[in-house]
């Protein structure tokens, strides 16, 4: 068994808590953060982007209503039952204890949530009180209410996927790029981990493919400047976990490194997804491995990035071994606080993983750069760390959860 | 980006995760929310209760009345260390079995020393078993080690059993004090009822060598803190860790004459201590096969009319249906039927797909069956460990013989070299006896007739165009296989799920999850039909088998009147 890297996970949290507050005591302008941040809260609302629609929704909706619950549980569900009866048997379950008809006028998002509440609605009428098998005609009322339901969530999966294909997305990204030319993308593969090597193999192709074609033959001026791509480990290996450590390296270190190299002839971000925290010593060996291969094969490259969890009590432990790992291998590590005009991969965790995200919000993990050369210069290794420090600090309480 | 039907699953369970309403996002997205309020300090409050956390810490899980047992992080370097440390130390010795007659005398002490084991008061018995969980506790990497060692468990299982163990003495302690009390109850005046529970006597606790600690110490503390003297036999394979318990009950003040360990062969040893006249109980866990001969033994004696508390096996089952997620229910699958080398009497054995989503699953499985390792126990990376002993595992090979000419076969585990497991065990040296993961079809669920102890998978379509045409037919035929111990169900239809909890005749029912590792006083184990009799063991109605009720009417206006009503009292 490996030395650790990171402090004992089992901390009250209390104590660590408390250990953060006093680190940031003296180090944070509150009301400086408030000057700065008000016109983004503004421009994100006079400016919502498509996806907000899911938002609107679920304001309409709340998670905590049985109404909110239940469309969520039908989306989660319903596109993978290939049989009408059962499809027909899930959404009786699920709409039949909602009570759609009382939503709100004026919606920002009406079309959305009418669609729903129409559906919803119309399910009363025609579904079968129970998972009980319904008559003729109810059974044609009932194909038409799932129907409708299905088209509902199509469109609900419409305005959290920017497209089923990477031509899809990238084509997405172009047209809302036309109105923003700063908009940058870091796309991500959605979807379970591997539990075959077949899901692994698939992955691998997945992510191949959609690396090329976000190159297109092109190597990017900076990484900064270009879409990226992020990578979940538990797909790309369906024993990414600590008891399997030594085939996590002979088995899915070569798989990353593949991807690893197209990232770099090409120039662009590759970020490493953050995964659950007993895999966390077992992520952080890897990408110490990984770090020493990019020092010597691609000196250039910068793109090479980590999600980190900001909640974990190990947070600050996990940021500092990031540096202190690209310190070891001559890499930068341009953690976290990004300027306004290279953005990281910063991801909300609230929406799990979806496209770019140009704010640097409050996210529940930060992505984490270690590229070479020096941004910053080798000796300002510890300041770039302690901010990365200040900055995960400060979002500690996000809350949010990686997959 | 990605298929809406294959990444709308994963991010929806992201967000009921994450999507509080008051979320940050969430909030932001609400106009109604000014930017003064959202951009406020998280700090501040922060700073003013930093213990905000509403959910109770692990140890914590079950108020402060009983204490939850420490857990094991094995992907964490200092809680992995010490149990490799212990498997260095630990030796499991020989055991020599005893004679029929030596059983016999141990019966004579037992029995003797009844009259004042029963007569320790009740929180004296409970204390003693607080004491002993604590020791078990803090001796946890070394019962690990010896069930590595001795059971062939890998050490995940371990860590779950001495656990599993060290929750029954808790939990037995407190039920006792909570239920075993003396009761008052109500009468006319000029008389008191009590009601009591005491021991019944000697009781005869066998146990099966699948959870050679947790089993063997469940019987044992329920027998003991109900004011019961104990002839606790472990079974052949796994005498060692139940001796070293027996010792450690013994050293925390639990009388030599009312707890003995008893070493040997059920067809000697067991079978003397169920026929002896003396036995008031009999605690089982084993086969069907064998709680029938106790129970006729028992029903021959001419002497007392003697309890019987057996748990055996289980054909069990778990419905998929198309609404589940392939993943989720892979992951279920894959835990319940092949974790322990299948050699769980909670273990599937019956995996009941919807027909509609039968081949893409079942290619699933495969692949995942093809990841899973094959190796000695001792190593961490092992999934499956070797089963038992030689006898198991040539049964088993049968079993799966016939099945490759009766059945089609769906998958199985690559099998690894034999070698490399060998000098495990009993002595080095020692065969494997390593069965790798197999998964069979069959046509209907009453092809299977008898449970198999092992990493044995059987699957059966149901659908329209099965012999199981829908839910409700399935549930009949499983229940007509007479077996009801646990049953796993997969969906998201949550009144499917009611239902089929309803209709099934099983003990243990889970949905949404695998089926195994039932935990004391959270999920009480045990099942009905050839599975057993019940009552279930961690459960609150458990202790009263083991105890005999007397009650106690006094006329207390005897000698004449009642005192308390001239005094104004009752």
């Amino acid at each position: 068994m490996n030395p650790a890297r990171l402090p004992f996970p089992y901390r009250p949290e209390a104590t660590a808590v408390a250990e953060s507050l006093a680190a940031l005591h003296g180090h944070l302008d509150w009301p400086a953060v408030i000057r700065t941040a008000t016109p983004w809260v503004r421009a994100v609302r006079e400016q919502p982007a498509p996806f907000w629609a899911m938002e609107s929704l679920l304001r309409e909706y709340p998670i905590s209503s049985a109404e909110g619950l239940a469309l969520m549980r039908l989306a989660e569900a319903l596109l993978r039952v290939p049989d009408a009866e059962t499809a027909i048997a899930l959404t009786a379950d699920q709409l039949g204890r909602a009570d759609f008809d009382s939503a709100s006028e004026g919606s920002p998002h009406k079309m959305l949530a009418q669609l729903s509440a129409s559906a919803i609605s119309l399910s009363k009428k025609f579904l079968p009180e129970s998972d009980n098998p319904p008559g003729l005609l109810q059974r044609l009322g009932a194909r038409t209410v799932v129907a409708a339901t299905v088209r509902a969530i199509q469109l609900l999966g419409r305005q959290f996927v920017l497209g089923r294909t990477i031509a899809e997305a990238m084509a997405e990204a172009d047209s809302q790029r036309k109105g923003q030319p700063a908009l940058r993308f870091s796309y991500d593969m959605l979807g379970e981990g591997a539990r075959t090597e077949r899901d692994a193999e698939r992955y691998l192709a997945s992510y191949t493919h959609a690396l090329q074609a976000i190159a297109g033959g092109r190597q990017a001026a900076s990484p900064m400047t270009a879409d990226g791509i992020s990578i979940k480990l538990s797909a790309l290996f369906s024993r990414y976990e600590d008891a399997q450590r030594e085939r996590v390296f002979a088995e899915l270190l070569p798989r990353v490194r593949t991807l690893v190299e197209l990232a770099a002839q090409a120039n662009l971000n590759l970020t490493i997804d953050a995964e659950e925290s007993d895999r966390l010593e077992l992520s952080l060996d890897l990408i110490n491995t990984l770090a020493g291969e990019i020092a010597a094969r691609f000196p250039q490259w910068q793109g090479f990035g980590l999600a980190v969890q900001a909640y974990q009590t190990r947070a600050l432990a996990v940021i500092d071994e990031v540096a202190a790992v690209a310190q070891r291998h001559g890499l930068r590590s341009g953690a976290a606080r990004p300027r306004r005009r290279d953005l990281p991969a910063v991801r909300h965790p609230q929406r799990g993983h979806y496209r770019s995200h140009r704010a640097d919000g409050p996210c529940g993990r930060r992505a984490v750069r270690a590229a070479t050369p020096a941004r910053y210069g080798r000796r300002h290794l510890p300041r770039a760390a302690a901010r990365a420090r200040r900055a995960a600090a400060a979002h500690l309480r996000a809350g949010g959860r990686a997959p | 980006m990605g298929e809406h039907r294959d990444l709308l699953a994963y991010l929806v369970r992201r967000l009921l995760e994450n999507g509080a309403n008051s979320s940050f996002v969430h909030q932001l997205a609400d106009d109604a929310v000014s930017p003064d309020l959202l951009l406020a300090s998280p700090l501040v409050s922060l700073m003013h209760a930093p213990e905000v956390g509403a959910l109770p810490l692990p140890v914590d899980l079950y108020g402060s009345a009983r204490r939850n047992a420490s857990g094991v992080d094995l992907a964490c370097a200092a809680h992995a260390g010490p149990l490799l440390q212990a498997l260095t130390r630990v030796q499991v010795e020989p055991v020599t079995d005893l004679t029929a007659a030596e059983a016999g005398a141990a019966m004579a002490r037992l029995d003797a020393g009844f009259v004042d084991w029963c007569a320790r008061p009740l929180a004296e018995r409970a204390a003693l078993l607080r004491t002993a969980a604590d020791r078990l506790e803090a001796r946890l990497p070394e019962f690990c080690a010896l069930l590595v060692q001795e059971a062939r468990k890998t050490w995940g299982d371990t860590v779950a059993e001495v656990r599993e163990a060290v929750d029954f003495c808790r939990y037995y302690a407190q039920q006792a004090e909570e239920r075993l009390a003396d009761q008052t109850l109500p009468g006319p005046t000029g008389e008191s009822n009590l009601l009591r529970l005491h021991g019944r006597g000697v009781f005869v606790c066998i146990s099966p060598w699948n959870f050679p600690l947790a089993i063997f110490a469940g019987q044992v503390v329920a027998a003991l803190v109900a004011g019961n003297t104990v002839a606790a036999k472990p079974a052949e394979q796994t005498p060692v860790v139940a001796r070293r318990f027996v010792a450690l009950l013994h050293e925390v003040g639990v009388p030599a004459d009312a707890l003995a360990w008893l070493p040997g062969r059920g067809e000697t040893v067991g079978a003397a201590l169920v026929a002896d006249a003396r036995t008031a109980g009999v605690c089982f866990t084993g086969s069907t096969a064998v709680a029938r001969l106790i129970q006729r033994t028992l029903a021959a004696g001419d002497g007392p009319i003697v309890p019987l508390i057996a748990e055996t096996g289980g054909l069990n089952a778990m419905i998929v249906d198309p609404t589940a997620l392939p993943e989720q229910v892979v992951d279920a699958v894959v835990q319940s039927a092949f974790r322990s080398a299948g050699q769980r009497c909670s273990a599937l054995r019956l995996l009941c797909v919807h027909e509609g989503i039968a081949e893409p699953l079942i290619a699933m499985l495969a692949g995942a069956m093809a990841e899973l390792r094959l190796g000695p126990a001792a190593d961490l990376a092992t999934d499956v460990a070797p089963v038992i002993d030689a006898e198991a595992a040539a049964g088993l090979q049968r079993h799966i013989a016939r099945l490759r000419q009766e059945a089609r076969w769906l998958a199985e585990t690559p099998a690894v070299a034999e070698r490399a497991v060998e000098g495990e065990g009993a002595g080095a040296g020692a065969p494997a006896h390593l069965v790798p993961p197999v998964a069979f079809e069959i046509a209907r669920v009453a092809d299977l007739k008898e449970e198999v102890f092992g990493p044995v998978l059987h699957v059966v379509r149901w659908g329209p165009g099965q012999a199981a045409r829908d839910v409700e037919s399935l549930v009949a035929q499983i229940n007509a296989l007479g077996y009801g111990l646990t049953l796993g169900v997969q969906t998201r239809i949550d009144s499917r799920a009611q239902r089929i909890a309803d209709a099934a005749r099983v003990g243990n029912v889970y949905v949404n999850r695998n089926m195994i590792g039932a935990v004391v006083g959270v999920q009480p184990f045990g099942g009905e039909g050839r599975s057993g009799t019940g009552p279930k063991a961690g459960g609150p109605h458990y202790l009263y088998r083991f105890c005999a009720e007397q009650t106690l009417t006094i006329n207390t206006a005897a000698a004449g009147g009642n005192a308390e009503l001239l005094s104004g009292g009752a």
